[in-house]
Formats: C-alpha cells, sequence, structure tokens
C-alpha cells in the first residue's frame, strides 16, 4: 500500500465500496446516492464508501450493511437482503486526511478559524459536529470535491455490544461530497448479496 | 500547489471573509458557531449530581478579565 504525501489529489480515480439493503441498492443504481447527513459524520455531508487500504473494502462495506440492519430500539433487522456495490468514482481534488500535508492542512484551518478569527462552537455544535463543520468550510473554500480519511468503526456485533472505543483507526472512508459529479452510475456493480441474519 | 499555497489560499479567502461571513458560512452547513470577543466564553465541567460533562458559560466579567486584573494586582504589590 502507497501512502500520498500531498494534501490533495487531482483527478483521482477509485473504487468505493458501500452496503446497503437490496432496495436502497436498486434505487442508487437508478437515481444515484443520496446525501448522507448527520452530526456524527465522519467528513460531514456526503455519500460515503470504504475505500481499499488497511483493510478490506468491500468486507467492510459487507460489515457495515449488516450491522446497519439492525434497529436497536425495535430489536428486529429492518432489512433482510443486503446488497454490497462497487461504485467507481472521478473525484476533481480530493482532499486526502490520510495524509502529512492533508491533515497539516486541516489543523492550520481550524487554528486559523478558532485562535486568528476567534471562532467557537457553541454548544449544539460541540464534539465531532464542530470539526466536520471546519472541513466542510475548508472543503468549499478549496473547492474539494471528495475527501478521504482513516477512522475506526464498529463492525462487528462484539464490538457494538462490549461498546469499546479503539483510538487506532481500522477502516479507510471516502466521501464523495458531489455524488452526482463524481459518481460513475453506469458502471456500479452488485458485488454481492447475502441475509443479514445469516 | 504544495501545502504552502494551500495555507496561503485559505488565508486569503478568510481575509475577504467578515466575521459575519463566516458564521453565516457555518450556520449553512447547518453548525451554529459564535465570534469570542475575547479568550473562551464556554468551558466544560463535570457535574458530580448528574455524572456527566456540561457545557458551561464563563460569566461576566471573565475569566481573562479576572487573572488580567490579579495580574494588576501582583504587579501593585510587587511595586
Amino acid at each position: 500500500m502507497d501512502f500520498n504525501t500531498t494534501a490533495f489529489i487531482a483527478d483521482y480515480t477509485t473504487k468505493g465500496y458501500h452496503g446497503t439493503s437490496r432496495e436502497a441498492a436498486a434505487s442508487i443504481k437508478t437515481s444515484n446516492f443520496s446525501l448522507s447527513r448527520g452530526d456524527d459524520h465522519w467528513l460531514g455531508v456526503g455519500a460515503y464508501f470504504f475505500e481499499e487500504g488497511i483493510s478490506n473494502a468491500s468486507e467492510n462495506a459487507e460489515y457495515w450493511a449488516k450491522v446497519s440492519a439492525w434497529n436497536n430500539s425495535q430489536k428486529t433487522y429492518e432489512y433482510d437482503v443486503y446488497n454490497v456495490l462497487k461504485v467507481p468514482i472521478c473525484f476533481k481534488r480530493i482532499w486526502d486526511l490520510c495524509s502529512r500535508e492533508g491533515l497539516e492542512l486541516f489543523e492550520y484551518a481550524r487554528r486559523q478559524l478558532t485562535q486568528k478569527r476567534k471562532l467557537r462552537p457553541t454548544e449544539s455544535a460541540s464534539g465531532r459536529k464542530f470539526d466536520n463543520s471546519v472541513i466542510e468550510f475548508t472543503a468549499n473554500l478549496h473547492g474539494f470535491d471528495g475527501l478521504r480519511s482513516w477512522f475506526f468503526i464498529k463492525l462487528d456485533k462484539q464490538s457494538r455490544v462490549l461498546a469499546v472505543k479503539p483510538g487506532i483507526p481500522n477502516v479507510t472512508v471516502l466521501c464523495a461530497r458531489n455524488p452526482q459529479d463524481s459518481i460513475l452510475l453506469d458502471e456500479i456493480e452488485i458485488l454481492k448479496e447475502g441475509y443479514v441474519s445469516r | 500547489m504544495n501545502i504552502e499555497d494551500l495555507k496561503k489560499e485559505f488565508d486569503q479567502a478568510l481575509a475577504q471573509m467578515s466575521d459575519q461571513d463566516i458564521v453565516a458560512a457555518f450556520a449553512a452547513i447547518d453548525c451554529d458557531v459564535e465570534i469570542a470577543s475575547e479568550g473562551w466564553t464556554h468551558y466544560e465541567e463535570f457535574d458530580t449530581s448528574s455524572c456527566q460533562f456540561v457545557t458551561r458559560s464563563f460569566s461576566a466579567p471573565s475569566i481573562s478579565d479576572q487573572l488580567l486584573a490579579a495580574d494588576s494586582n501582583e504587579l501593585a504589590l510587587a511595586a
């Protein structure tokens, strides 16, 4: 595995792996990905994928599809059949937070905003939300249409049940900020189909 | 474009934005922020009754004002 060293990569073509229900996969193949939103999202608003890197991306997508099916409040699976999609993605300028310079740019932006311009998150924007917003703000300024970073994501039942909180990342994550422009819809493949509860 | 060019690009874009522009840009990405007049406006404290961290605001005079005042008193005493 080769590590990129620069803050961003121009004209970056890659494969993203996405695990979801069979119904959602069918919808994606016709209507493209919808933007995923939420305060706890890793890299802000966008469509999310696993990429080959520090672990097997298609396996990660499969595990994700299985654990995401479980509705913990209702103690039931929301879907029975999952798909793993292999998605060709072309980024014009992807901000690489796996690289030293990519992280350096984030830290620089955060310091300039919080120390030079005295920007402070209010109570509602504490925790991960503020960092995500600094990422989105900076990505908007530089015209980055994609992001890549490492994270630890709980991909198996055991880590979820035990509520482990490891600090070392286990997956490489991609975020496509404008899926309509970045994703080659006609070339999406269903890599795998399976049952979540078996 | 190397990292130093990106930092310059960031600084130039930021220099063209007023404080209100920055707050509005964050609001547009659904993040509520404020520009502090001085120092931190909030801090976290462990609340022993609820057993969790809670966010509290500094009350006027600010902590930095109190520290400055303390420094002045010490200087006055030293003199």
